[in-house]
């Protein structure tokens, strides 16, 4: 029974609703069987009610015709009707061959037991007479005929009086099965109507359990296609097309949703991106206000410069002419770069002129030293980073100190990344002033010391540069060792060379 | 969850219910109509209790108390022995002799014939041709004599008589003790009603009887028979209503030798006054004869034990036809009715007529 169940539940719909119209229809089928079966019975019960008295009317009949043509046989002795009475003898033998022969205890069929003896006793007779006749014992036959037409007297009344009986009883047996009939008649109504009742019932149920968990899905996916996403599809376990649909939708659902987390993921991540453009453009705008603030007409001064270096060639002030041009391609390299992209090498020459400049301002204080591993300096970077840091290294390191100021530039590759580094032999950093740098908020401090105005600030170069190569540890500063000094740490991942930067 | 479940499960229940209800419905249905169709019973003869032999009753009295008694103990006693009892006067219509219903019988071959015999020459032929057909005839009441019947049943008439006969004389008695002796009083005059039609030798048996009481009491007393030919219809009531009117010759006791008889004749003395002037006596105890003795109508009747003698008939017929033999003759006793014992008689017949309601 259980297998049978699981059998059914793990069926397709299309089965499923096969099967319960099929049970449907065959239990239709059956009742309406069994009405018919029972109707028929009856009204075949009804039509033999009388067959007996019919039977009986032919027995009367034929012993009639027994009587009658042995009557006409003794009278003429034709052998026609000697015939017709044999005929007639066989006949009235086969009627009365099928009355009850045994004694029971019903007057009726006691009644039949005497006819039918009787009746073997008159047709002894009559063949008696009918021998007698043919051997022309005239007695014998008229005594014969006599006892014959006795007994046909005898059979007669019995033979009416088991007729009017059977037809008594038959009339209330009639009456009974006509009653019977009715009773039929109106359970076979009553009893299809009830029948028609459950089936509906059994189509609901079916149909009902069928369609439930189409409902629910409809419900949820309604659900979802107002947008809430948190509804997930019912879980129905009926084993047809229905759970392998509820299945799939749970599935899909749960899909949509982690496509729509990482939608959400990467649209921040863009956003965040976007974020960082936007903040980099505004620190390179603020650095060239600085700037702009800085220089009045650039091309003005490079030409008074260059004006300047000519004269100062006429007159034969070498050492002039130079610094002026240092000076020109210091302040030619600020302007043309102004917020592009240059090489380290470019930045490394504005960095020379710096010095140059500061060296003649300041009669060669500084000792400015470089160790370079040339085939790094075609590595991509922002422009003026390292001047800045160049001047930091000297404003606020070797400035203040007693004694030569020392500042080396190294630029090495280890571990796949080149490093770029200024050390000065100054009066080192405060911890403080390092963690100010790195968290971007050393500007407003700057703001309020002396030469401000001068250079871009290092958090503007620590922001721009991780902006550039969008990490973090891209920008450190040490206190030396020997606790003099500071180094300024640039650590550039090596994969921003130049051809991947055009890629 | 859950609660869906128990909702699933309440459901699949009803369903069940209903189907179970459904098949109950129908098998109660098939059955109810099986139950209908074989309560028609159309002449089958299947189930039916079936017996040895069938014996026939051919008798005088068809609807008569004490006839129907005398059947209701030949069939109760045939049950017990696996024999049917017909009673051939009652099943056969049409107004047969005795002669004609023998006829028939034998003609039916049944296996035994219980007879009233009378004295006719035709009874005696049809009893002979019965034996020769191996049918076994057992004659009661009325004896057939020198015919080949196996036994006879029936009470003494010799003795019947005497009972009458001692009733008679008391009833003479009590006569002279409250009429004063007329001088020209004439014998006392009493009536014996004979039934011609059976010629047998019992009424006159008993008419004998009762004339040699008389004589042996020493009364004077015309003792005389009437005969009433019981083969025409209504003629005895006509002949007694005759006799109770016939202010001449009306007699003292009349006494009667048929249930029917007694009863008509009660009721003729009833109707024209005579109670006590006429002594009534009567045969049998039928209701209306038990009624009469209570109200003093009827002097005294004789109870003839009826279902006694059927049973006897019956075994009588069963032990012939097992053994092969069986002693001639066997008496039923004999017991008068009168005003002291009629109060038994009729308790025993309201409790049979109680238990026939029931």
């Amino acid at each position: 029974m259980e297998k049978l169940v699981k059998k059914y539940q793990q069926m397709s719909i299309r089965y499923k609703l096969l099967i319960s119209f099929l049970v449907v229809c065959l239990l239709l089928v059956l009742i309406n069987g069994v009405v018919y079966v029972n109707l028929h019975q009856t009204v075949g019960q009804i039509d033999s009610v009388y067959v007996s008295n019919i039977e009986l009317n032919q027995l009367s009949e034929s012993l009639e015709e027994v009587q009658t043509t042995l009557y006409q046989y003794l009278e003429t002795k034709s052998s026609s009707t000697l015939e017709d009475y044999y005929v007639y003898e066989q006949k009235y033998r086969d009627l009365f061959s099928g009355l009850n022969t045994e004694t029971v205890g019903s007057t009726t069929a006691l009644m039949e037991k005497n006819i039918y003896n009787i009746s073997n006793s008159y047709l002894d007779k009559t063949d008696e007479t009918v021998q007698a006749k043919r051997g022309r014992n005239v007695s014998l036959y008229r005594e014969g005929y006599a006892e014959s037409q006795k007994l046909y007297q005898y059979l007669r009344s019995a033979i009416d009086t088991l007729n009017t009986d059977i037809f008594l009883q038959n009339s209330d047996n009639y009456s009974v099965l006509r009653k019977s009939l009715n009773s039929v008649l109106l359970f076979a109504i009553a009893f299809l109507c009830l029948v028609m009742g459950v089936a509906i019932l059994w189509v609901l149920f079916i149909t009902g359990s069928i369609t439930k968990p189409l409902i629910e899905l409809a419900g949820a996916a309604n659900e979802i296609a107002f947008g809430n996403m948190a509804v997930s599809f019912p879980v129905v376990e009926t084993g047809d097309e229905i759970t392998v649909v509820s299945k799939a939708c749970n599935k899909m659902i749960d899909s949509i949703r982690i496509y729509i987390d990482e939608i959400k993921e990467n649209y921040e991540r863009e956003a965040k991106h976007i974020e960082n453009e936007l903040i980099m453009k505004n620190d390179l705008k603020e650095a060239q206000l600085k700037y702009l603030q800085a220089q009045i007409n650039p091309h003005f001064l490079f030409n008074t410069l260059n004006a300047g270096a000519q004269l100062a060639m006429m007159e034969g002030a070498e050492k002039t002419c130079l610094f002026i041009e240092n000076m020109a391609d210091f302040f030619r390299y600020n302007v043309r770069k102004m917020g592009k992209d240059t090489t380290l090498y470019e930045e490394v020459e504005s960095v020379d002129n710096y010095i140059y400049i500061l060296n003649v301002r300041f009669s060669g204080d500084i000792g400015f030293k470089k160790q370079i591993q040339e085939k790094l300096l075609d590595v991509q970077m922002p422009s003026m980073i390292l001047q800045p840091i160049v001047e930091n290294a000297i404003n606020h390191g070797i400035r203040g100190m007693e004694g030569d100021g020392r500042i080396l530039l190294s630029v090495y590759a280890e571990n796949q990344s080149v490093y770029v580094e200024v050390t000065d032999n100054g009066v080192g950093i405060s911890e403080e002033m390092i963690a100010l740098i790195l968290e971007n908020k050393s500007e407003d401090k700057q703001e309020n010391t002396e030469n401000s105005g001068m250079g871009v600030g290092l958090s503007n170069v620590v922001s721009r540069l991780r902006r550039f190569y969008e990490c973090d540890d891209v920008f450190t500063i040490e206190k030396n060792q020997s606790g003099r000094g500071t180094t300024v740490r640039i650590r550039i991942p090596v994969k921003k060379t130049k051809e991947e930067a055009e890629k | 969850m859950k609660k869906k479940w128990k909702e699933k499960l309440g459901i699949k229940g009803a369903m069940f219910v209903l189907a179970f209800i459904l098949l109950l419905l129908c098998c109660f249905a098939v059955y109810a109509f099986y139950h209908a169709i074989h309560a028609v019973n159309l002449g089958q003869t299947e189930g039916m209790k079936k017996y040895d032999y069938h014996f026939v009753m051919i008798h005088s009295g068809v609807g008569d108390d004490f006839w129907e008694t005398l059947y209701k103990g030949a069939k109760e006693e045939g049950e017990g022995i696996g024999a049917y009892v017909e009673d051939f006067g009652d099943t056969v219509p049409g107004n047969y002799s005795a002669e004609d219903l023998m006829d028939m019988a034998i003609a039916a071959k049944v296996d035994g014939i219980i007879v009233e015999g009378n004295q006719s020459d035709e009874m005696r032929a049809l009893i002979e041709e019965a034996e020769e057909q191996n049918i076994t005839v057992v004659t009661m009441i009325h004896d057939v004599a020198g015919s080949e019947r196996k036994a006879y049943v029936g009470i003494n008439a010799y003795s019947l008589g005497e009972l009458y006969g001692n009733q008679v004389v008391e009833a003479l008695e009590k006569k002279k003790e409250s009429a004063k002796p007329a001088e020209n009083a004439e014998k006392p005059r009493v009536v014996v009603l004979v039934d011609t039609s059976e010629k047998d030798t019992s009424s006159s048996l008993i008419f004998a009887s009762i004339r040699e009481k008389m004589n042996q009491s020493g009364n004077d007393v015309e003792v005389t028979s009437l005969n009433i030919e019981k083969n025409e219809d209504f003629e005895s009531e006509e002949i007694i209503r005759n006799l109770v009117l016939n202010k001449t010759q009306r007699p003292d006791v009349v006494v009667n030798l048929s249930s029917v008889d007694t009863i008509s004749c009660s009721q003729a003395v009833i109707d024209y006054n005579l109670v006590g002037k006429i002594v009534v006596l009567g045969y049998y105890s039928a209701p209306e004869v038990l009624d009469g003795i209570e109200k003093g109508v009827i002097q005294a009747s004789v109870d003839v034990d009826a279902e006694k003698i059927g049973k006897t008939c019956v075994e009588y017929l069963n032990k012939f036809i097992i053994k092969g033999y069986v002693s001639e003759y066997a008496a039923i006793d004999i017991r008068l009715i009168t005003a002291d014992n009629v109060e038994e008689y009729l308790e025993m017949a309201k409790k049979e007529q109680r238990d026939k309601g029931e």
